[in-house]
């Protein structure tokens, strides 16, 4: 047994393939030239045949294990149960109604939620692909989706949504308040999106609004650059813009290249109403 | 063929047979990857069948997300992960005791491996200790062997923050091990 264990240089290169790229490859989803340059090194390096080897072994030894552990049947039971239950309609069809009437309560009951769902209706300005940035507001009722310029004040929580445009590589999501303060909320990839197939998403974390009152504005920037680049450039414009002393409330773009696609929405934090006696 | 190519061809029509349809191609494809992620974070049968389960349930929701995906095995290996990291990150005290347990009562500490990543079970010491955007690089690093760059890439960060919440988790899992498996020594790589 070892008493010793050696930590990773992280700083050191990485050799490819990685592990992680084994595994997409035998699950057949790798591009095809990359897919070609590691069969070619399959047939070449007998190292490498073994490491492949080894990791398909574990793959089936793993596939089988789990069949036993979460036989197919059950598990189609068990996710249809879960779904069932999570229904908005179970309720109805716990009242046992009769056919037709049942059929025509739940249908009406599906156009009620459906005209509600703010799905695609962002508040933020329109692109070519229609708004790409809105936000949601955590109230007594759940949440709402945000309207431009809502009156908000400390302490209120909201999401934001956004709609990734498909042509793009990355995605920034960053604030500018009437404190000249630049935050940055989101920066990620969003290659592989389907062009025609872009829906609007919520961003996983909420942010709890500060003290700052005025006017606060939400911009998303779309760019073919990669993260990293696209991020260092919208922080840049958007501290340019926060230094301005522009109005946050009709300043709708960041001063950058029109190949990037960019939304905004704005918000005007207020300070609370005093609390009665 | 890619899997989210293979799903939109052979998707019948009508819903319900259609669900049932492509839950079973996702079984077959993608199950047993996902109940692994599940199993390796939960430790329980149970709990990881339950959390495959709402990983399933959230692919169904998002299928054109997943259907856009260059890599869907990696978009569902993240999905999971994320899911059981939610799970801990509610109750990360007892999770923390959950996985001490385990590395007492096991063979863990007996047969040590001379690297961090041949340790993955003394390294989930360290998971319900440190915030889940750390402990989220980490598994991708230690467990599914990513590339940093595979990793920046994935989760959208820059290769110095990454190497921040890297560094950050294996300072917490040295002291973690430190403590499970007294007179153990770290060295670093060499160069």
């Amino acid at each position: 047994m070892s008493t010793r264990i050696t930590l990773p240089d992280l700083d050191a290169a990485e050799l490819g393939p990685s592990g992680f790229e084994l595994r997409r490859f035998l699950a057949g989803e790798l591009p095809a030239e990359r897919r070609a340059e590691l069969e070619r090194l399959l047939a070449t390096d007998a190292a490498f045949k073994a490491r492949v080897d080894a990791l398909a072994a574990e793959e089936r030894a793993e596939q089988a294990a789990f069949a036993l552990e979460v036989p197919l049947p059950r598990f189609l039971d068990e996710v249809e149960a879960r779904v069932a239950r999570r229904s908005p309609f179970a309720w109805l069809r716990s009242l046992r109604l009769p056919g037709t009437l049942g059929a025509l309560v739940a249908a009406a009951a599906a156009i009620v939620l459906f005209v509600r769902a703010p799905d695609d209706e962002l508040a933020g300005t329109r692109t070519k692909g229609g708004a790409r940035v809105g936000f949601f507001v955590k109230d007594e009722g759940g949440a709402h989706a945000g309207r431009a310029g809502e009156e908000l004040t400390a302490g209120d929580r909201i999401q934001f949504a956004v709609k990734d445009d498909a042509d793009m590589g990355a995605m920034v999501l960053v604030g500018v308040d009437g404190k000249g303060v630049v935050t940055v909320y989101a920066a990620e990839s969003v290659q592989g999106r389907v062009k025609g197939e872009e829906k609007t998403r919520l961003l996983p974390a909420s942010v709890v609004l500060d003290e700052a009152t005025g006017a606060e504005r939400f911009f998303v920037v779309y760019g073919a650059e990669d993260v990293d680049t696209l991020r260092a450039e919208v922080e840049a414009a958007a501290e340019r813009l926060a230094s301005s002393g522009s109005d946050l409330s009709r300043t709708e773009r960041l001063p950058l290249p029109d190949t990037h696609v960019q939304s905004s929405v704005h918000i005007v934090k207020i300070a609370p109403a005093p609390s009665g006696p | 063929m890619s899997t989210s190519q293979h799903l939109s061809s052979t998707r019948p029509p009508g819903p319900s047979q259609a669900d049932r349809q492509l839950l079973t191609e996702l079984y077959r494809t993608h199950g047993s990857r996902v109940y692994s992620r599940c199993l390796y974070l939960l430790r329980d049968k149970e709990e990881a069948r339950d959390a495959m389960q709402e990983v399933f349930i959230k692919v169904q929701r998002n299928l054109a997300e997943f259907r856009g995906e260059a890599s869907p095995l990696t978009w569902m290996t993240r999905i999971a992960t994320n899911h059981c990291l939610n799970l801990i990150r509610a109750k990360r005290a007892a999770w923390h005791d959950k996985y001490k347990r385990e590395v007492e009562t096991g063979e863990h500490t007996k047969s040590l491996g001379p690297t961090l990543k041949e340790n993955q079970q003394l390294l989930q010491l360290a998971l319900a200790k440190v915030e889940p955007a750390v402990a989220e690089a980490a598994i991708y690093y230690f467990v599914d062997e990513m590339t940093q760059a595979e990793i920046c890439q994935l989760v959208g960060l820059s290769a110095p923050t990454l190497r921040k919440r890297l560094r950050e988790f294996i300072d917490v899992a040295r002291e973690e091990i430190k403590k499970a498996v007294p007179g153990i020594e770290f060295q670093e790589a060499p160069i």
